[in-house]
């Protein structure tokens, strides 16, 4: 697998510094890991900084997850990221929202390294 | 069925609720910190009063779950989520304990049947110290589970409002 740069958008720093342990635990190759604690500083980030994959969070202050998402669409060198929503919420609209916006999976928490594995692999092996 | 905007706790007894709580809690210290839980009984747990986290739930299930906790097992559990040694992880228990405590609140909702869609969880608020009072409007009970995480106690309760 390539190098990957990601962002992880979490409002919880132990929580993202438990995602990029989990995503490394998963084998991936990570050069960059980007953080941000809401989806604004994300949105911001991305302007600068182009990513192979983003982990969101959904339940955050300033802007959720599903908000970030919505608007992602519309920066133009953010299409085609993959997206992988992190979050405590189980709510079925919330991960179809999410999806049909442009996500390509979710993980509910707590989660195990190996479902990290399980769930983000196949989405940067799919990506074009 | 229950129309949409009926609360739960109007219709079911949330004592039945103490297993899934129990549940919910020690499947977040299991997999998120690598802990396992043992049973405390009521007569051996001591005031909780310096870590309280809270989250709350709005929606057919009203309320607030709270996690109470020593310093020590707030950084012992910060240290665990992280990897690092808790004398080291100070800085970070008040987004740990946060954290753990969102984790359980949504883990017990997603495990009653149902309610995922219903129920939405407030991000979560940490309050440390001890001269403080909690007043909670919740007026349907309460529902408790008490656990020795590494030797030390934790204190789980769902407050739960009609």
């Amino acid at each position: 697998m390539n190098k990957v740069r990601a962002l992880i958008v979490d409002d919880s720093s132990v929580m993202r510094k438990i995602v990029e342990r989990s995503l490394r635990q998963a084998g991936i190759d990570l050069v960059q890991v980007l953080e941000a604690g809401n989806g604004a500083e994300a949105l911001g980030l991305l302007k600068d900084s182009p990513v192979d994959l983003i982990l969101c969070d959904i339940n955050m202050p300033v802007m959720d997850g599903l908000e970030f998402v919505r608007q992602l669409r519309s920066v133009e060198n953010a299409k085609g990221i993959p997206i992988v929503m992190i979050t405590t919420e189980g709510s079925e609209s919330h991960v179809v929202e999410a999806l049909s916006n442009g996500a390509r999976g979710y993980i509910r928490k707590p989660f195990t390294p190996d479902q990290v594995k399980e769930h983000v692999i196949p989405v940067l092996e799919a990506k074009p | 069925m229950k129309p949409a905007n009926e609360a739960v706790a109007k219709s079911e007894n949330p004592q039945n609720w103490l297993p899934m709580l129990e549940l919910a809690t020690k499947e977040v210290f299991e997999i998120m910190l690598g802990s396992r839980l043992e049973a405390m009984s009521a007569s051996e747990i001591p005031p909780f009063t310096e870590f309280t986290s809270m989250v709350g739930l709005a929606g057919q299930l009203c309320g607030v779950l709270t996690l109470r906790s020593s310093t020590q097992s707030a950084a012992l559990m910060a240290g665990k989520m992280l990897g690092i040694a808790p004398g080291e992880a100070n800085p970070q228990m008040w987004d740990a304990i946060g954290e753990i405590c969102n984790m359980i609140a949504g883990n017990f909702k997603n495990k009653l049947a149902g309610l995922s869609d219903k129920c939405m969880l407030s991000v979560p608020t940490v309050i440390t110290g001890a001269d403080y009072s909690f007043h909670s409007l919740a007026d349907a009970g309460v529902v408790e589970v008490m656990f020795k995480f590494e030797g030390s106690p934790i204190l789980v309760s769902l407050e739960i409002q009609s």
